[in-house]
Parts: C-alpha cells; sequence; structure tokens
C-alpha cells in the first residue's frame, strides 16, 4: 500500500521528467543545437494552456493538440532560419557549441523578458484533470497520470520513428556524424530542422501537460531546461529510452529521499546522483568534445599602455561620484571573474559552469563568519573551502570532457546552492544573513583591482612559463600533451583551483556591498552564465579576451537597466543574438585566424570594429562599411550618461 | 637468440581486447639496446595497439612491458616519457596553438630533462635543423607540407630525450625521394645511440634499417628475426600473399 503510494508518485515525477526531456533529446541529440531556451518553449507553452482555458475554458488537451503543430512551425521556422545559418558558419564542433550557447541564451532572455513584459510575474495556475484516481488502491491525480502516460507513450513514438522510420534513420545517422551523412545522400538541413521542430512541438506538449498542476511563471524555464538537460545526459544523448529511464529513476530516487530523510534534500539527491552517475559513466556522442578550437594569442600590448591604465585605475577613485565608482567595481568583479574564468578553461578548452558556486562560497562565507569573527577569518575559510571544492572538480577532468563536464559543473553548482539553503532553513534556521561591514565601496574598488592585476599578471607569467606552453598543448591535444611527459592531472587541477580561487575572492570581496543575503542571491546562476559569456565574447583563450568582453557587456547591461528597465531582459538578448550574429567568432575571432598571434594593428581594428559595432554606431560615426544585411535591428546605444544614478547590488 | 646484453624493452605475454576483438593476444618479443626492431603485420594486425600500450596510451589486459629492466606496465603516458621513451603517432597531430618551433620546445621543457623556455627552444631548433625541417619555425601546422609535419613529429619525440624511439608508420606517404632522406635520417639516429621501435608497412625501409623484425598478425606474433629468416617464414608468406600489392 505504502509501497505503492511511493511507487507511483516517483513514477509521476519521473514520468515529468522524462518528457520535458524528450524534445531537448532530439533538438541536441540530432539537431545538435544545444537550446538553452528549451524550457522557454515549455513555459510559453504552459501560458497557452492557462490562457486558452481560463479565457474561453480550452481543454489543455485540445490546447496540446492545436498547439503542437503550431510550435513545430514556429521551431522549424526559427532552426531554418536563424540557428540553421547562425551555426552553419563554421563546421567545428567546439565554435557551434560556443554560439549555441550564446544564441539560444540570447534567445532565453528575449522569450523570458517578452513573457514578463506581457503576463508579469505572477505564478498562473489553474484547475484541470485535478480529480483523484484510484489506482491499485493507491490514489493519484489523473492530471499527472496524463502527464506519466504520456511521457511512456511519446518516448515510445520517438523511439520507434529513429529506430524504424527512414526519416528516423536519417536523424540517427546525422546524429552519429553529421559529415559523412551528406554522402550517403541526407539532407542533413532538412533532417536537423524536422528533428529540432519535432522537439519545439514535444517541449509544447510538455509544457501543456505540466501547466495543469504546475504553476507556470516567466523565469520558470531554466529549471525544466536543467531538468531536462541532466536526464538527457543520465540517459545518453539521443537515447530516448534511456532518457525516459533516468528520468523514472530521478523521480525515484526524489521520493525516496523525500520519504526517508528530508524534503528539503530533494534537490540535494538529485544532483548527487546525477554527478555520480555521470562521473561514473560520461559518453561522449560526438566524441566527447564541446572544445573551441581555435587558438589565439593576443598577447601584452605595450607595458606602458596597461601600466598607465593602471596608475589611471589607482588615482581614479577620488574624482568619481557613487554611481561611477559602483559602476567600475561593477566591471571589475566580473573582470576578475572572467579572467578567472578562462585563466582555466580558456586554456584547458574545459568550460565550466561553476563561477557561481565559487563567487557564493565567498561572498556566503564572508556573510555567515565576518559578523562573529573577523573579515579576515571569513576570507580564508572561503578561500580554503574552495580549493577543497576545486581540487574535487579539477579531477572531474579525469572522467569528463566537453558537454559533459559543462553540465556536471552546472549541476555541481545547483549542489552547492541547494546544500546552503537546506543547511540555512534546516540547521542553522535563517531566511538569509545580513551584513553590516564598514567596508566602503572604496575599498571594495582598490581590492577587486588589487585581484584583477594578481590574476592577469600571473597569467601572462604562466603564458611566458613553460606551464604556459603545457597548457596551449594540453588545451589542443590532451593525448599529445602527455606523451612528452606533461602531467596533465596536476596541470589541470592546480589551474583550476587557482581560477576558483580568484573567483572565490571576488564573492568575498564584493560580499560587504550587500546589506542582505540569501543563498538564492549569492549563488545566483546568472553569475556563472554572465561570466562565461563574457569571456567567450572577448575570447578566452588570451589574457585580455575576457577584459574585452566584460566592459562592453557590463555597460550595456547597465545602461539597458537603467534606460528600458522593463524591457531589459529582451533587449540584452536582442543585443547577445547581435553579437553572435556580427562577430561570428567572437571579438577575438576579429583578431583574424588562429595564430596570427598579436599585432597592434589587429588590435586597433578590433577596437575601431567594437567602437564601430557596439558603442558608437549613430552616435560617433557613419555606419559601418560591411556586412550591413547582418545587423539586427538593436536600438543603438546612445553614449551612457545619466549622472547620479544610485545602483544598487 | 644472440647473448646480447639484457634488453632495453621487454615486452611478455602483452593482451589486450577491445569487446570481443583481441587486438593482442600475447605478444612477447624484446628489443635491445641500439637495434632497429621492425613491427610488422597486415591491417588490424594490433601493431599500434602494441605501440599504445607500450606508450601507456592503453593499459593491458595481461601481460607486462619492461623498459631498462623495470616494468613499465599500465604507467601513465607522461610517466613512460619520463623514463625514456617517446614515440609519433600514426596521424601527425601538431597542435595548431604552438608554431613548429614551439611544438618542438614543448617536448624539451618537459620530456626527460625539463629545460627552460630559451634552452627548449633553441634545442628546438637544433632538432628540427637535425630532422632536415624545411618550413619556417614560426609556421603553423596547416600552413606546412606533409613531410614537414612528420619531422615536428620527429623532432618532438627527440626532444623528450628517449632512449627508445617509437615510429608508427612514420615513413608511410613520403615520395621516393623522401622516403630515401627518411630512410638515412632513421639511420642516422641510430647511430647516435637511439633504440628503435617502428612500425612500417614499405618493405624496402624494413630491409634496409631493420636487424630485427617481429611479425604480428590477428595480435599474435607470426614470426621474428632477420628480416630475411622473419619474411622467408611460411605462415608470413600465406598472410602475406594477396594483401602485400
Amino acid at each position: 500500500m505504502l509501497l505503492l503510494d511511493f511507487l507511483l508518485a516517483g513514477l509521476v515525477i519521473g514520468g515529468i521528467y522524462a518528457l520535458i526531456s524528450i524534445g531537448l533529446n532530439l533538438q541536441y541529440g540530432v539537431a545538435r543545437v544545444l537550446n538553452l531556451a528549451y524550457g522557454e518553449f515549455l513555459m510559453l507553452a504552459g501560458y497557452a494552456a492557462f490562457w486558452g482555458f481560463t479565457l474561453i475554458g480550452l481543454p489543455p488537451l485540445l490546447t496540446a493538440l492545436i498547439g503542437a503543430p503550431i510550435a513545430f512551425g514556429l521551431s522549424w521556422l526559427l532552426f531554418r532560419y536563424v540557428l540553421h545559418p547562425l551555426l552553419g558558419r563554421t563546421s567545428d564542433q567546439g565554435k557551434r557549441e560556443i554560439d549555441s550557447i550564446l544564441s539560444t541564451f540570447g534567445l532565453l532572455f528575449v522569450l523570458q523578458g517578452v513573457a514578463l513584459v506581457a503576463w508579469t510575474g505572477t505564478d498562473r495556475a489553474y484547475s484541470y484533470l485535478s480529480v483523484p484516481v484510484n489506482l491499485f488502491g493507491a490514489v493519484i491525480g489523473a492530471n499527472r497520470l496524463v502527464v506519466l502516460l504520456a511521457a511512456l507513450v511519446l518516448a515510445g513514438a520517438v523511439f520507434a520513428f529513429l529506430r524504424y522510420a527512414p526519416a528516423g534513420r536519417a536523424m540517427r545517422a546525422i546524429a552519429v556524424s553529421p559529415r559523412t551523412a551528406p554522402l550517403v545522400g541526407i539532407d542533413v538541413a532538412r533532417y536537423s530542422a524536422l528533428a529540432f521542430a519535432t522537439g519545439g512541438a514535444l517541449a509544447a506538449i510538455a509544457g501543456i501537460l505540466l501547466s495543469s498542476f504546475v504553476g507556470i511563471n516567466p523565469t520558470i524555464g531554466a529549471a525544466f531546461t536543467m531538468k531536462a538537460l541532466i536526464v538527457v545526459v543520465m540517459g545518453g544523448i539521443g537515447h530516448v529510452l534511456g532518457g525516459l529511464l533516468a528520468g523514472i529513476l530521478l523521480g525515484l530516487a526524489e521520493t525516496m529521499a523525500a520519504l526517508l530523510l528530508d524534503p528539503g534534500l530533494i534537490t540535494v539527491i538529485n544532483f548527487t546522483l546525477f554527478s555520480i552517475v555521470l562521473l561514473w559513466r560520461p559518453q561522449g556522442l560526438f566524441g566527447g568534445s564541446a572544445r573551441a578550437h581555435s587558438g589565439v594569442g593576443l598577447h601584452i600590448p605595450k607595458e606602458a599602455v596597461a601600466f598607465a591604465a593602471l596608475v589611471a585605475l589607482l588615482i581614479v577613485p577620488r574624482y568619481l561620484d557613487a554611481y561611477w565608482l559602483s559602476l567600475l567595481v561593477n566591471i571589475l568583479t566580473y573582470v576578475a571573474l572572467a579572467t578567472g574564468w578562462a585563466f582555466f578553461s580558456g586554456a584547458t578548452r574545459y568550460v565550466s559552469l561553476a563561477a557561481s558556486a565559487f563567487f557564493g562560497l565567498g561572498a556566503y562565507s564572508v556573510a555567515v563568519l565576518a559578523p562573529d569573527y573577523s573579515y579576515a577569518v571569513a576570507l580564508a575559510a572561503a578561500v580554503a573551502v574552495s580549493i577543497v571544492l576545486s581540487a574535487f572538480v579539477g579531477l572531474a577532468t579525469l572522467r569528463l570532457s566537453g558537454m559533459y563536464f559543462v553540465i556536471f559543473t552546472f549541476g555541481l553548482a545547483t549542489l552547492v546552492r541547494e546544500i546552503v539553503t537546506w543547511w540555512e532553513f534546516s540547521v542553522a534556521q535563517k531566511a538569509g544573513r545580513h551584513l553590516f561591514l564598514s567596508i566602503t565601496t572604496t575599498h571594495i574598488y582598490y581590492q577587486l583591482l588589487a585581484l584583477c592585476v594578481a590574476i592577469i599578471t600571473l597569467w601572462i607569467i604562466r603564458d611566458r612559463s613553460r606551464m604556459g606552453f603545457a597548457l596551449k598543448t594540453l588545451g589542443a591535444d590532451e593525448t599529445v600533451a602527455r606523451q612528452v611527459g606533461i602531467n596533465t592531472v596536476a596541470l589541470k587541477v592546480g589551474t583550476f583551483v587557482v581560477s576558483s580561487v580568484v573567483m572565490t575572492l571576488a564573492g568575498a570581496i564584493l560580499a560587504p556591498r550587500w546589506s542582505y543575503m540569501d543563498a538564492t542571491v549569492a549563488f545566483n546562476p546568472t553569475t556563472s552564465f554572465l561570466t562565461v559569456i563574457m569571456a567567450l565574447l572577448g575570447g578566452a583563450t588570451s589574457v585580455w579576451g575576457p577584459l574585452l568582453g566584460v566592459i562592453p557587456l557590463v555597460l550595456i547591461s547597465d545602461f539597458l537597466s537603467v534606460t528600458v528597465p522593463n524591457y531589459f531582459s529582451v533587449v540584452l538578448g536582442l543585443v547577445l543574438l547581435g553579437i553572435v550574429v556580427i562577430i561570428p567568432n567572437g571579438l577575438i575571432g576579429l583578431l583574424g585566424s588562429a595564430r596570427a598571434g598579436l599585432s597592434r594593428d589587429r588590435i586597433s581594428i578590433l577596437l575601431h570594429t567594437l567602437a564601430d559595432r557596439i558603442v558608437g554606431r549613430g552616435v560617433s560615426e557613419p555606419p559601418p562599411p560591411q556586412r550591413k544585411d547582418a545587423e539586427p535591428k538593436i536600438a543603438p546605444p546612445p553614449p551612457a550618461g545619466a549622472p547620479n544614478r544610485t545602483v544598487e547590488r | 637468440m644472440s647473448s646480447a646484453p639484457p634488453p632495453l624493452l621487454e615486452v611478455t605475454n602483452l593482451t589486450r581486447h577491445f569487446g570481443g576483438l583481441a587486438a593482442l593476444d600475447g605478444v612477447s618479443f624484446t628489443v635491445s639496446r641500439g637495434e632497429v626492431v621492425g613491427l610488422i603485420g597486415p591491417n588490424g594486425s594490433g601493431k599500434t595497439t602494441l605501440l599504445n600500450v607500450v606508450s601507456g596510451r592503453l593499459s593491458p589486459m595481461r601481460g607486462e612491458v619492461r623498459f631498462a629492466g623495470k616494468s613499465v606496465t599500465g604507467h601513465t603516458p607522461e610517466a613512460i616519457c619520463r623514463t625514456g621513451i617517446a614515440g609519433t603517432f600514426q596521424l601527425a597531430r601538431i597542435p595548431d596553438a604552438l608554431d613548429a618551433r614551439d611544438n618542438v620546445a614543448v617536448a624539451a621543457m618537459y620530456g626527460r630533462r625539463r629545460l627552460d623556455v630559451a634552452a627548449a627552444r633553441a634545442e628546438a631548433e637544433r632538432l628540427l635543423a637535425r630532422v632536415g625541417f624545411e618550413g619556417r619555425l614560426s609556421a603553423h601546422g596547416d600552413a606546412l607540407p606533409y613531410f614537414d609535419h612528420k619531422r615536428i613529429e620527429l623532432a618532438r619525440a627527440l626532444a623528450c630525450a628517449p632512449e627508445l624511439l617509437l615510429l608508427d608508420e612514420w615513413l608511410a606517404g613520403l615520395n621516393p625521394t623522401e622516403l630515401e632522406a627518411g630512410i638515412d635520417l632513421v639511420r642516422s639516429l641510430l647511430e647516435d645511440g637511439l633504440t628503435i621501435l617502428m612500425v612500417e608497412h614499405v618493405m624496402h625501409a624494413i630491409r634496409s634499417l631493420c636487424g630485427h623484425i617481429v611479425v604480428l598478425n590477428a595480435g599474435r606474433v607470426l614470426a621474428s628475426g632477420t628480416p630475411d629468416e622473419a619474411l622467408a617464414h611460411h605462415d608470413v608468406m600465406r598472410v602475406y600473399l594477396g594483401e602485400v600489392a
């Protein structure tokens, strides 16, 4: 009786996981687009069901029937006319994944922003089919049963389709090798579009069914995307039945955790299980490489320039008002984060999404320890914890690479956040932390400046030493690196620890700017995404790249948050998409091909193009010369001005 | 066979399966200091797998690899490199992130010697000249012709300062002139005191370089001895007839 209840509850949750993962499996497994905006499709479909039901009484099952073809059409258009041309520019899988991350992340912002503007942040829920059904003595809501059935049916159907239908076989051929598929007469573009669109339709069905018992709000998408990704990776990318099994396994584990341990630990258990599975059985369907290829050497410009800039940064705070100082603090924070991140990820090509974990550890340690002990103690504790954690993540690189490492680090960041949340709630019994530290913004500014100078200097020294050569070899070809006697394990772990300590310190230094902090704020995953995006945007393989990415993005987002607060995320998303369109290889890509190394001409070309493309367009000079066709419609940002704004973190 | 000094490399009963396929099935042989041993056999006979096991990229399921009297079975590739075994890849792997000189220099910075950057670069220039590299030192892999890739690979292996050099079809794909230059180069390495284990399909090269060959087929040693002895072996004739153009 109790066992049956438990099994059924677990199955239903598992069904949800499986259902939301099927579409992503097709989009990532076949169309090879890591669609970070996947959850937003579910979210929009959920809204459609909600409005259809509340406004005209349309039953969600009917909405699903109508909505699926519409979602199919829209996804097809999106893939055919936006993603495919965008991603088709390179045959390099690494660049393709970076482009797909950046562009669908932009899409995520846009869709989320549109939903927020249109329907506000309220949770939207309605009641449909919430009648109890008695199943072998266990009681379950009919709407949940529908989800479980849909998961089983759709997973089975997609599996059979991929297995037996000619189109399905073509899709599997593409999943295995998109390069050789055309050689046997498969139209890759056509079947990829088909797979992507089918994925979109399945996402819509999932969103519609879920909305009958899950409240829908504009920010719900990211959680869906993450869950779906976890299920897809656990089950094996492209393996629909594997996804079904993985989903059910997760559902059962969750239910068991809630029953035997503490419901607050559900997510912790979830991610622990996920991490273990991933470490135990990582498999790269695409040769397991999500690595960017081009190694770029934008070396140091004249030391004099750097020195002058440093002197200016040292004396400038006394001439700035609060607004500009806090803007600079913002920029320095992200310079530390993005440079620290690229110190490891740029060099080794292991893309980590754990920045928020380390940033948050730093910030939270200060919040918890500084009031009772001292600021220095808090810093030391934060650094110690981050060394232990980062050594562990660094060791994970022995087993995981490519997209698996990306997702593992994201899972880990979530795990850390959930552990802290649970501990605060259940053990420490605090809803959050108030900080009253007598540390001024100017102090913070100088500490951050020192941190940035330290990591940049360290990077420059490293690049000139043997270690720089070893890392370049490792980043390009790990097998070759080991073959010539490089201890890649020590190198990766050591570099990751340094990188993480820098990010931890950035959080710890910035912490006193908050007056109130809880785990959701400190461990906000957006920090990870922004860090990665800024670094990739600037070019993560060279010491100045992250800096180049941070400055425009912080300025743009600051400007947007003031001028169009309501449309902030929409416009930011469009800007991101625009950047991917205009600058295919990241800002560093403007420097030309991989090796070209440095040349000051190239840097000046870069800066001019940058200025034209991003900042000065429509303000200083006539429109940029080439590639007008590729220009998206971005509101031309006028010079940032508007003085005397107080910026709060 | 002969009462030579103890072997530099001693491979005993090496076994490695891939799923149900026995790529190596109890392979044993030795390589003495200062000799060139040729490893031949039809495609899929386990030659590259054997080199991968010796260089640590694969670990064997059974058997032992002893180098200079010590077991290196299952050691990591970097550890094996530092004990004195270096090699080239069947398909040249020259990371584009580094130029020709630095691709070689990095092996001198690590490998067995741990030279500093300046010394390693000087050594790289010397070795590239030694192997007859004709391109620019600052050129990157994809801008260089095939033979120069091969030469960078060889120079990189030499930069590790090995005692035993593993060559995986290093002479394959060279035109007749290049082939003669390649053979002379390998021979000159021998005169420098290196010991060489080479996988090769070019019979002419095998005959002119190797004092001793090992013939593999389906993961087993089919025959071994001097090239004339081994190639005359009945089973070798059978395996090779119709397979070698």
